[in-house]
Formats: structure tokens, sequence, C-alpha cells
């Protein structure tokens, strides 16, 4: 099955490069990096996008942690 | 990709206990009409209001100011900003840097109370006390009292009428679950959106934000562009509504609504027993600094005798404040 290399930062702190297969969604995202998608939203290509969100060669995703303390 | 049920256009957020998929300016509109009927429907605030916003300036907070401020005119009401500097260091100083330039682009006062200033101590400084004497309190429990206690002084030095903050829904259903896990009935009973000030002293807060997922305030603070730094509190380990927290998101994940489930409860216990709430002790007087007080020597009074810091009443210097005080 033919992979493709997707950029995700992961809350500001660091920079990962992830090989999934094609048609992966950012949920498929959150379960390689083992987040729970109730506290995370993601963003692509500064749009803020649902957990169905398919991933494409390239892209660049932003995910921000919902949980913070105040 | 999820389409909204709207218009049909690309969704930002599926409202998973709804089972709704919403764009950005649906979901804006779903989100700010909530904010509003919290507002109505538990009559947080009145013509001739002031609101002090109590801001950390993370996303909730910010998104209250901002709405706050946003139906000023409309609901009659006067908006500033309160913060309070705890002193944590690479922490605190971003996060206060994110509500200066929210509130500059709204137009809303700040001000800011530090505990340096009034307790002669950041909370960087009190938490290697604590240490030192065993560590029987915790970072978050010494920081959340002192934080009320100043929020309530301040507010009140400044003329408002009623403290604004940002407890979101998951805030709530967590501190409904540590309530539940100590057995604390009357903390569960006063609990709800709005608390009566009980008290001549006591500034009476309102949460529009109660009924708000915590996701759903992230995702309206991007959209807004309410900037807020990716920092995280470095005492945040030591606390158990962090643990409580996970374990609440982990439920949710699974069963959607659980977070409302819980506060359903909530207000259940909260108005079946509200019989009970008349019999609970209202607050007294701190001897100590004449503050309100659930015993006779208020928590705050307690924990600075316990740290070696100054007794009696709190004088907030002018100088503590950014701006100009009303």
């Amino acid at each position: 099955m033919a992979l493709v290399r997707v950029k995700v930062k992961v809350f500001g702190r660091e920079e990962k490069v992830l090989e999934v297969p094609q048609g992966s969604r950012v949920l498929d995202l959150l379960e390689v990096l083992s987040l729970n998608p109730v506290e995370v939203v993601a963003v692509k290509n500064g749009e803020v996008v649902t957990e169905d969100e398919e991933v494409n060669d390239g892209d660049e995703i932003e995910l921000y942690s919902v949980v913070s303390g105040g | 990709m999820a389409k909204c049920i709207v218009c049909g256009r690309r969704a930002a957020l599926v409202v998973s206990y709804l089972r709704a998929p919403l764009c950005k300016e649906h979901f804006t509109e779903f989100f700010e009409k909530r904010f509003r009927e919290m507002l109505e429907r538990f009559q947080m605030v009145r013509s001739g209001d002031v609101v002090a916003v109590a801001v950390s300036g993370g996303k909730d907070s910010l998104t209250t100011l901002y709405l706050m401020k946003k139906f000023s005119e409309e609901y009659g009401y006067e908006v500033f900003a309160l913060a309070i500097d705890e002193g944590i260091a690479g922490y605190r100083e971003h996060k206060l840097k994110a509500l200066f330039e929210l509130a500059d682009r709204l137009g809303v006062e700040v001000y800011v109370v530090s505990f340096k200033s009034t307790f002669g101590a950041t909370l960087d400084e009190l938490v290697i006390r604590l240490k030192e004497k065993g560590m029987v309190y915790k970072p978050c429990s010494v920081c959340g009292v002192f934080r009320r206690y100043l929020l309530n002084i301040a507010a009140r030095e400044l003329g408002a009428t009623k403290i604004a903050t940002g407890h979101n829904l998951d805030d709530e259903a967590q501190g409904f679950i540590m309530n539940v896990l100590r057995a604390g009935v009357p903390n569960i009973v006063r609990e709800w959106p709005v608390s009566k000030n009980g008290h001549p002293k006591l500034v009476a807060r309102i949460k529009p934000l109660f009924l708000t997922p915590e996701k759903e305030s992230l995702v309206y603070s991007l959209i807004k562009g309410l900037k807020t730094p990716f920092v995280e509190c470095p005492y945040v380990v030591y606390s158990v509504r962090h643990r409580v927290r996970r374990w609440l998101n982990e439920l949710e994940r699974n069963r959607p609504g659980a977070k409302y489930a819980v506060i359903a409860s909530s207000f259940l216990y909260s108005i079946s027993l509200a019989s009970l709430k008349d019999r609970l002790p209202g607050p007294t007087t701190c001897s100590a600094c004449g503050e309100p007080s659930s015993s006779e020597l208020c928590k705050a009074c307690e924990f600075r005798e316990y740290l070696g810091l100054s007794s009696g009443p709190i004088s907030l210097k002018p100088e503590v404040y950014r701006g100009h005080k009303r």
C-alpha cells in the first residue's frame, strides 16, 4: 500500500514526520501518537479540521492540546 | 470529509454528543448562542453591572473575556480584566502577554495582582517551602486558595459587582467527581453556574462557559484567533484533578455526552438537596483578615501562617495594578 508523509507539530513542543497509508485520516495520526481525540484539536493549512479529515502527502498538521492548566 | 449539517460546507468540528458536524460559521453561531443563553437563563448579568473577568491567559478565560466584552453593550454592563500573577517563571509571563494582546485588541483595561507584591513571595518560592515541609499541601491547593482570595479582594476594591470566570463543562464535571470522591456534599450542593454573594465582602461569581465542553472552547478560540502560548503549568503533575480529567476524557471518548451526564447528576443533587442548602452554614468573617470565610480562620490565612507569610488584612496597593484604577 502506498504511504504518504505528513509533518505533525505536536502541541508546539515537537515536530514529527509520520508515514501513514494513503487515505489515512487525522484520527489515524492521533492513534499512532497515542492521543485521545477528545483532548486534541487539529489544524490543517490554518483551518480547524475534524478527525475524519484525510491527510495527503506533504500536509502539515498542527495539533493543539485541549488539556491545559489555567 | 465531514460536512456541516446546516450548510454542507467543510466541518470544523463534529459536536459528538449531537452527532452534528458544523462548519466554523455555524459552530461559532452555536457556541455564542449557548453563551448568551447562559447569561440570560441564569440571570448572570443585569444592566449597570461591572464585571471583572478573571483571566489567566488560557483559552477559556480569553474566550470569556472576548464574549463578555462582545455582549456588554447589548446587556448594559461594563467589563474589565483581572489577572493574578502567582509567579511561575517560564509560564505566567507568556500567558499574561496573551492577555495584554487581547485586551489591547478589545480596548479592555487589565489589572494584575501578584503574589509577590501581596504576600512577599512567588508561588515558585512557596513551592520550595512546601517541599521543605514534606509537601503536605499541594501547590495547586495553595495557588487556588490564594488566587480566589485575591480575585475577590481586587474585584471588590475595583468596584466589580460580578466576577466572571472561564470554568467550562470539563472543569465542573471534574470538580463534581472530586467532590464525590471526598464526599464533599456541601460543595456539591453549592456548585452552580452562578454563586450568590452571601457575605457583604464576597463578589458574586458567574461561569458563562459552565455548559461548554473544553474542546469546543479551544476550537472557538482558534477560529477567533484568541492566541494563547503552548506552555503548561509545571505543577500540574501534582494535581488530583489532572488524573480525573484524563479518566473523564477516556469515558467521553467511548460515551459521547458522558460529561453532560455527570453535570446533569450534579444539578440533580443540587436541586434535590436544596433544602439542605438553607441549613448549611453561610460564610462568616475571618478573625485574622476580615475576609469571607467558612470557618473562624480562612483557608488563605491558614496557608499564610503555615508558610510563614505576613498576617492580617490585605491591602492591595495601586502599584500592583497595570492600567488605571477605576
